[in-house]
């Protein structure tokens, strides 16, 4: 027999059923006698049930009572009207509030923040740079891996090359700290993508092709470099440390995508920022 | 509002008359003990429940809401207090219940003259019992709800927090789990 069937006979014998079902399930009982035999069964339990509902006379008081309420504590008056606390209250929920707040704000800061062992020179692009030994270094126009920087450490950046033209590659930024896989995910969002230097011909640089940056051994950057002008090639590498404090101004990521309605290159500011990788 | 209904009684003893409090105790006691006394099977069992529901009720009465009928808002704190008391019976032992069981034979005064037939009443009635105080709590508390106190389903609903379809189908699921337990002590 099945569990439904078991539990219409349930209801059937504890008059939980509509006259009709009850009639309809009562002739198919009548055909089972498994299922007489449960009918059965749930009745007696029925009939036992109703017999326990005579119980043996209780013996509290009013006196009682009151010593009981007296004893937690509680005057004949009744407690103050206090608001219903709905759920857990919002009180708790400042703590973790806070402490996500002061983690973003630590996280927000930490990357402005200089390090001491150098300037960090950062500019989202797909361009890398190649150091040529003497502190200048070479950019390519070929889309790379993004790369981040990394405060204070400086390790081989993934050459690429402008495709304007030599001179174009020999463009000099400042010394740029090397990116570290780590990091480069973190820059991910700063690429500036070159398919306007493909397009023109032209190396794009998301600010002055001047850009400096003081030694690495000397004070860290503490100002960005200036904003962008017009692409213009670079011939001659040069580099001035005591530009870099001075060179101030927002930086823009190149996009890739154009504006709908004139067609011309878009760019994204970023903000002034001390730490800039320079790409081309 | 009528001065005695319950929720006007709640009223006045929120702004400190005591005695309208002690109203609605004389008023309800009885069927707060009832199903105390359903649950635990003793009788000092259940006076300490009752008298334990009526302290928190004193406590929370601003938080009664007059949407439920008081008799409602008590037995869903006494149904609280019962499962508690369960969990912590449970430890008791066998020969305390058989006890209890023994104190509850002068219930079973068989209607039937023959002797033979008086006996296997008293034993099946005694099984059933048996059956009964070994359900677990939320199986015991709907059927002493529905099968014994014979409320209905809209108010077992709101004593258990539940919809009402959620409520017979957690009287059926009793009902058969009481049968289950039933058969092997009648020896079916």
């Amino acid at each position: 027999m099945n569990g439904k069937f078991e539990e219409k006979l349930a209801q059937l014998a504890f008059g939980d059923m509509s006259s009709e079902e009850a009639a309809r399930i009562e002739a198919q009982v009548q055909k089972n006698p498994e299922a007489a035999r449960h009918l059965a069964e749930y009745r007696e339990m029925r009939g036992g049930l109703r017999a326990m509902a005579d119980i043996p006379d209780h013996q509290l008081s009013n006196e009682r009572l009151r010593e009981a309420i007296l004893a937690r504590g509680l005057n004949s008056q009744p407690v103050e009207d206090r608001p219903a606390r709905r759920g857990f209250g919002a009180g708790w929920v400042w703590m973790p509030v806070a402490a996500c707040a002061l983690g973003f704000f630590l996280i927000s800061t930490r990357h402005k923040a200089v390090p001491a062992g150098g300037p960090v020179i950062e500019l989202g692009n797909t361009v890398a740079a190649t150091s040529m030994g003497d502190g200048r270094f070479a950019f390519n126009d070929k889309p790379s891996d993004v790369f981040a920087s990394k405060r204070g450490t400086a390790s081989e950046i993934k050459p690429t090359a402008p495709s304007a033209s030599s001179a174009q590659t020999s463009a000099i930024a400042t010394p740029v700290v090397s990116m570290e896989p780590s990091s480069r995910r973190h820059m991910a969002r700063n690429r500036v993508r070159h398919s306007e230097t493909e397009r023109n011909g032209d190396p794009l640089f998301t600010s002055d092709s001047t850009l400096v940056a003081p030694n690495w051994g000397s004070s860290p950057i503490t100002t960005p470099v200036e904003p962008p002008k017009a692409p213009k090639p670079i011939e001659k590498p040069k580099h001035d440390d005591s530009q870099v404090a001075e060179n101030s101004g927002p930086i823009v990521l190149i996009n890739s995508d154009t504006d709908a309605d004139t067609g011309a290159p878009t760019a994204t500011e970023v903000g002034t920022a001390s730490n800039v990788v320079i790409g081309g | 509002m009528e001065l005695d209904t319950d929720v006007a009684l709640v009223y006045r003893a929120r702004e400190g008359d005591y005695g309208a409090f002690e109203q609605l105790f004389e008023r309800h006691r009885a069927l707060v003990y009832r199903f105390a006394y359903q649950m635990t099977n003793r009788r000092d069992d259940a006076e300490d429940i009752v008298q334990e529901a009526f302290v928190r009720a004193y406590q929370n009465l601003h938080r009664y809401r007059d949407e439920a009928k008081f008799t409602t808002w008590l037995l869903r704190i006494v149904t609280n207090l019962c499962t508690d008391q369960a969990r912590m019976s449970q430890r008791r032992t066998a020969l305390e219940q058989q006890e209890a069981m023994g104190a509850l034979d002068w219930m079973t005064v068989g209607d039937i003259d023959d002797p033979v037939q008086n006996l296997e009443a008293d034993r099946r009635k005694g099984a059933l019992r048996k059956a009964l105080a070994a359900l677990p709590a939320h199986h015991r508390s709907v059927i002493v709800l529905r099968d014994i106190e014979e409320r209905e389903y809209p108010d077992i609903a709101e004593i258990l927090g539940c919809t009402v379809g959620g409520a017979k189908l957690r009287v059926l699921r009793a009902r058969r789990a009481l049968r289950d337990r039933i058969a092997p002590l009648l020896g079916e």
